[in-house]
């Protein structure tokens, strides 16, 4: 029986967030088809916090990870790029 | 051996398990009681504790209390069977263990025997109900999410070394059956998420946890960290969403992302581990976590569970065969726990770490509960004994069940309690219960016997109302 559910994140999901096979492979499938689609790195990193967070990034954030992923971005600039973003707890709701 | 298991189906495990009513504790803060207070602890004898589970209820009269030995003929009565083996000398003198255990005998120069452990009177007796109970001390069910041990000495003295998760729990799957009630007490209850089990399931598949993405080298994987840290610093998140939500994340990610790059994670890596030793560890999964266990506590691990595993009619579970099932078993403990107390013992670690070695409860061939307070008779067993697989202990039997203790504080050489040498060979000197054996295990470790904290306007202790005893005769 239980009453209540756990909005904390343990140890466990933090090294399967960060190191799962599966999340990874997904990743990087996704950064393919991204590399593809998205010719600079702005363009990819508007179209990313619109998607993953309703939002447009910041002049800061585009610095940022503009400079991750490059002006012509590579898959796995973008593959880390959108770990990152989905690991914001802006992203995250934990239940 | 069966392989179905990832580890992205115990990590839904674990979550699924740490449901269990986290509620709303909030902490009383035990360890700020007046110390002046004749329940004030004594200095910690142990900073470690090492549980050696034998899941699936382990007969005392066939490994570490063994009677007379009669062997198998085809019609003979199951009454005159007391034991399966023979017995074998021990390191200490005139104590013998069943044959099979020679090695485990051979180390009991460093450590007790305890022969008088009385399980609980439950009803209809079930193993899932057993474990619970001898786990958290509280018969089920609890309308409070009762705290694994290990839970309580994670809440109460934190990791030994902060890299290390203070409870971790290796070999023990919830693909199997019962996994729902397995999951009940592989918890921390009402603790809080962070005291939970970290659970390895498979002690050789434990270095893919603790190392960075398959194909990712550690530039990237560092450059990758420090991107996230820098857009967390920019993210707008801050107008919603509770302190403590983005908090625990954050913190989990940073514990995770430490794990990864420490140089404890090598402990995981049994692979470096010389040959020899390696193959007398490796006897399967539970050998294997022993090694694990070890290379753990040696780089400073708080609480460790091993267990040769809980299957439903598997392992110790034995309905029939129970002789030919046992011969296996001890093939896989034997060994790898003798080298675990050598290994301790060499290096020091002994001194300061309690190996605890237990079942949930023992059997008999006859007894079905106890002598005196018989349940309904779960298995069938003959009177004459037409088939070798009705040779075994097959019954389940609460009335006398063996423990074995060393290091961290414990007496050396030493037996405490007796059962019976006829049937029925229950305890008849020193009986001691689950909330003795865990007051124990806290007084090693220096918490106080009093500990608690208040739950649903209630205060809920270590030992239900905090009435367990320290058994100060296993105490060197």
């Amino acid at each position: 029986m239980s009453t209540s559910r756990i909005s904390q994140a343990n140890l466990l999901q933090a090294l399967e967030l960060t190191n799962g096979n599966k999340f990874n492979l997904s990743l990087r499938k996704g950064a393919e088809i991204w590399a593809q689609k998205y010719q600079t790195g702005e363009s990819l990193v508007k179209a990313l916090y619109l998607k993953a967070l309703g939002r447009e990034p910041s002049l800061k954030e585009t610095t940022l990870a503009v400079k991750y992923i490059g002006k012509k971005p590579s898959v796995e600039g973008i593959q880390d790029l959108v770990w990152a973003v989905t690991l914001l707890p802006e992203f995250q709701l934990i239940i | 051996m069966k392989n179905q298991w990832n580890r992205r189906e115990f990590l839904q495990n674990t979550s699924a398990a740490t449901i269990a009513a986290l509620g709303m504790s909030s902490p009383i803060a035990s360890l700020m009681a007046d110390p002046t207070s004749p329940l004030a602890k004594k200095a910690a004898t142990a900073d470690t504790v090492i549980l050696l589970w034998m899941g699936g209820g382990m007969a005392h009269t066939e490994t570490f209390d063994p009677k007379r030995y009669t062997p198998y003929e085809k019609g003979m009565e199951g009454n005159r069977v007391l034991s399966t083996f023979k017995s074998m000398p021990t390191a200490i003198d005139g104590v013998n263990f069943s044959e099979g255990l020679q090695s485990v005998g051979s180390v009991m120069d460093k450590g007790t025997v305890i022969r008088s452990y009385v399980a609980a009177d439950l009803g209809h007796i079930l193993h899932s109900r057993h474990q619970y109970h001898w786990h958290t001390s509280y018969e089920p069910p609890q309308s409070v999410a009762a705290p694994h041990i290990g839970a309580w000495i994670s809440k109460e003295l934190g990791p030994k070394n902060p890299v290390i998760p203070s409870f971790i729990d290796i070999g023990q799957r919830f693909t199997v059956g019962e996994a729902e009630e397995l999951k009940a007490f592989h918890t921390a209850g009402f603790l809080g998420n962070e005291h939970g089990p970290f659970l390895i399931p498979d002690p050789s598949q434990g270095l893919e946890s603790v190392r960075p993405p398959v194909g990712m080298d550690m530039k990237r994987f560092e450059s990758r960290n420090q991107l996230y840290n820098n857009l967390i610093s920019q993210s707008a998140h801050g107008e919603f969403g509770s302190d403590y939500q983005k908090e625990s994340l954050r913190r989990s990610m940073e514990q995770a992302y430490i794990l990864l790059n420490s140089p404890e994670s090598k402990a995981f890596n049994l692979s470096t581990e010389p040959k020899e030793i390696y193959n007398i560890y490796n006897t399967g999964r539970f050998g294997l976590g022993c090694l694990l266990a070890r290379r753990l506590t040696e780089k400073g691990a708080r609480f460790i569970s091993v267990t040769t595993e809980y299957e439903p009619f598997f392992g110790w579970d034995t309905h029939e065969n129970g002789h030919t099932r046992l011969e296996g078993m001890k093939r896989m403990i034997d060994g790898p726990i003798a080298q675990l107390i050598k290994d301790l013992d060499k290096t020091g670690h002994l001194d300061r770490t309690l190996v605890i070695l237990a079942s949930e409860f023992s059997r008999d061939m006859m007894v079905e509960g106890r002598p005196d307070l018989k349940v309904q008779e779960q298995v069938k067993q003959p009177e004459i004994l037409n088939d070798i697989k009705f040779y075994g202990m097959h019954r389940h039997f609460t009335d006398g069940c063996s423990i074995l203790m060393w290091g961290g504080g414990i007496k050396k050489g030493h037996v405490y309690g007796k059962t019976a040498d006829e049937r029925p060979c229950k305890t008849i000197i020193n009986p001691v219960k689950i909330d003795g054996i865990h007051q124990t295990i806290y007084h090693a470790l220096g918490i106080k016997p009093d500990t608690q904290y208040e739950i649903e306007k209630r205060p809920f202790y270590t030992t239900p109302d905090g009435k367990g005893k320290v058994v100060q005769d296993l105490l060197a």
